[in-house]
């Protein structure tokens, strides 16, 4: 895998929405890498390369979902910006909540951004477009060496 | 030696002692229960009372039965030693309530009381007929006044022992208690007219004793008599009726048996009064007149005024199960209603899920193939996107359905205006597209929520819009003050709507045209009509088809 693929790690208990969140990724124009977990200790073990995930990459960018089995992503977005060596990973959280309490808790616990999947296709195909247009062309993310020294 | 004297009794006074003497008993097993049950100085006034009260009953049986009894010479009574017997009497009594309220009964108590009590009741008796003045002898039998005294003691044995067994009977009212009071009322005129059997009256030329203090009792000592043991008997009794308590036909029938038994007791009195007097003729016949009147009324009383009253009870307590049934339906109802909401809610909410995937994916299918594989799949492909599209509107708009009641907000003043015009906002798009002139009126300040309204005015909009005509269409919202509510208007020159359909557009997935003429799930109308009904109005369609319809919608004015 060259060097300049962009890691991303999806955090996704529902299969279908994981698939249609690669497939949407497929057809963006950045080279990227999509790495799924299906739930929040799992998620927390790839980050910190544990177990299975010994060898694990550390992503560029974050998508969580709120609604985890096990730990749910709000316990993990938690875990995340409380960690020296995860907290400038930036965490995009995806999820179908429109729960203004939810929304106002992940800013809160430092999450990047928040963005309630649509219902559409066509919307969602937009959205994972827009996050590929900021986060992966626009946006200047912080070096990976930075944190994989650590 | 001269013949005997022969007595004859007065039936109306027998009666009368024997009357009183029921009322004693029963007053003497209701006072065992009063005085069982009282504590402290309560107690003591309550032995005190009902001494007295017992006593006065007993003594004035007694009397009664003595001036029944009638010679063929005049007699006088000695006062003085009236009241010992009356003393006697009425320390009978207290013997008796005493033993009655104590915790424990046992056979030497019982034996001891029954001895003192019946004691107390003879000495009163013998007592009193010393009290007699007239030109006669008295001459007692031993034998008779031996079964006289031990009457006594067994009448009052059996008396100690029912009142000691009923005492705790806590309901003031009871047959039990009532055919004690019969048995033991009956028996103790048997004891004194065993008594006024044992003496024998031989006339006398002399009178050997004191007549300093005697007097005669005229019949209006007798009434006076009387009135006063009813009086007391009575109050004992009625202390028990606690009126107020019981249901208000008992209190009826409570009212007119006591009224009846007092006019009788009156009247009776009244009747003895007259005879006593002057002895009219044809105060019999008038007494038995009197009497069949009394009973026609008792008769009236048991036969017509308790069963009436009672069916009346009886339909109160039904009409009262009714509502009580009635209420209970209402709230059963209003939970399994408040509970199918939720269940809509939730059925929706979680079935957007699964659908999404569906959709997504059948959408992805005709992203990725359309045109890639046969004609075939590319229509199977159609109809399956479309199915899926039409699936999460209706459960969309299902959801916004449920959400009037779930989510409402409460009630606040909110400008009708600003409602209408952010729902023409929301439909901006569509009205450009569509040419369709609206133009909106002066509209009120209300009591609502403002979203619902905004919600409101777009789906009558968005539906004026959609079934517009394609000359000229125009929209027209509108509001006039009415007597207590605000009547909105929305009014358009579209197709309109047949007559037959009014009712029909405002209930659930009703769709009066194929989905191929216009699109629409049919809730809409149904949400509007649960907003309005939600503030409490009325929703309503007047329509001329081919001219355009006018959906009128009224809120009441707060």
């Amino acid at each position: 895998m060259s060097s300049n693929t962009i890691e991303i790690l999806l955090v996704e208990d529902n299969a279908g929405d994981a698939r249609l969140t690669l497939e949407a990724f497929k057809e963006g124009k950045v080279l990227n890498h999509l790495t799924v977990v299906q739930d929040g200790v799992q998620a927390l073990a790839y980050l910190r390369r544990q177990g299975p995930y010994v060898g694990a990459k550390v992503p560029d960018l974050i998508l969580l979902d709120l609604n985890l089995p096990r730990m749910s992503g709000r316990e993990v977005l938690a875990q995340i910006k409380a960690d020296e060596q995860l907290k400038t990973i930036p965490v995009v959280v995806l999820t179908t909540s429109e729960d203004a309490q939810d929304i106002a808790r992940a800013y809160s616990q430092h999450a990047n951004c928040y963005i309630t999947k649509p219902v559409d296709l066509e919307q969602f195909l937009r959205v994972i477009q827009s996050i590929e247009n900021f986060w992966l062309t626009l946006v200047r993310l912080p070096p990976n060496g930075a944190r994989s020294a650590g | 030696m001269n013949p005997p004297l022969v007595g004859s009794y007065d039936d109306v006074l027998v009666a009368l002692s024997v009357v009183i003497a029921i009322m004693a008993a029963y007053a003497a097993l209701d006072l065992g229960r009063r005085i069982t049950f009282a504590r402290g100085w309560s107690r003591l006034l309550w032995l005190t009372g009902g001494a007295i009260a017992m006593g006065f009953g007993i003594w004035s049986m007694h009397y009664m039965g003595m001036l029944a009894f009638r010679l063929p010479v005049p007699v006088q009574y000695d006062w003085p030693t009236v009241v010992l017997s009356l003393i006697a009497a009425i320390a009978a009594s207290a013997i008796a309530l005493v033993v009655v309220s104590r915790p424990k009964m046992d056979l030497k108590r019982a034996l001891l009381g029954s001895v003192l009590m019946g004691g107390g009741i003879a000495t009163m008796h013998y007592t009193g007929m010393r009290a007699m003045r007239m030109p006669a002898m008295c001459t007692y039998s031993p034998g008779l006044v031996g079964l006289s005294v031990l009457l006594a003691i067994v009448i009052s044995l059996v008396a100690l022992w029912l009142t000691f067994r009923f005492r705790r009977d806590a309901a003031a009212w009871s047959w039990r208690r009532s055919t004690s009071a019969v048995i033991m009322g009956l028996a103790i005129p048997a004891m004194h007219y065993t008594g006024m059997a044992a003496v024998t009256f031989t006339p006398s030329t002399t009178m050997h004793e004191d007549l300093s203090h005697a007097t005669s009792v005229s019949s209006l000592g007798v009434t006076a008599i009387g009135l006063a043991t009813f009086v007391v008997l009575g109050g004992v009794l009625l202390s028990n009726l606690r009126f107020d308590s019981l249901p208000t036909p008992r209190q009826l029938i409570a009212r007119y048996f006591l009224s009846l038994g007092l006019i009788s007791v009156l009247a009776i009195l009244g009747m003895l009064l007259v005879e006593h007097q002057g002895g009219q003729t044809g105060s019999r016949l008038q007494m038995a007149l009197l009497l069949s009147v009394l009973g026609v009324l008792l008769v009236q009383g048991i036969l017509v005024l308790r069963p009436a009253l009672a069916n009346i009870h009886q339909g109160i307590s039904q009409l009262e199960l009714a509502k009580q049934a009635l209420q209970r339906k209402s709230e059963e109802l209003a939970r399994s209603n408040a509970e199918l909401e939720q269940f809509a809610y939730v059925a929706s909410h979680d079935l957007q899920e699964p659908l999404r995937m569906v959709a997504s994916y059948t959408q992805l299918l005709a992203r990725r193939y359309q045109g890639k594989l046969d004609r075939d799949a590319d229509e199977f492909i159609g109809f399956a996107v479309d199915g899926a599209t039409r699936m999460q509107t209706l459960i969309r708009d299902l959801l916004s359905y449920s959400r009037v009641m779930t989510q409402g907000r409460s009630l606040q003043p909110v400008d009708t205006r600003l409602a209408c015009d952010a729902a023409c906002e929301n439909l901006h798009k569509a009205i450009e597209e569509s040419g369709v002139a609206v133009s909106v009126g002066a509209l009120p300040v209300i009591q609502a929520d403002a979203t619902q309204m905004t919600q409101l005015f777009q789906n009558l909009l968005g539906n004026a819009l959609k079934y517009r005509n394609e000359q000229a269409p125009r929209i027209h919202v509108d509001a006039r003050a009415a007597e207590k509510s605000w009547l909105f208007s929305v009014q358009d020159n579209g197709i309109g709507i047949e007559p037959q359909y009014f009712e029909r557009i405002f209930q659930m997935f009703q769709r009066l045209h194929t989905r191929e003429t216009y699109s629409g799930t049919g809730i809409g109308l149904a949400i509007c009509r649960r907003i309005v009904e939600r503030h409490g109005g009325r929703i309503w369609v007047e329509s001329i088809p081919g001219q355009g319809s006018t959906f009128l919608f009224a809120i009441p004015r707060g």
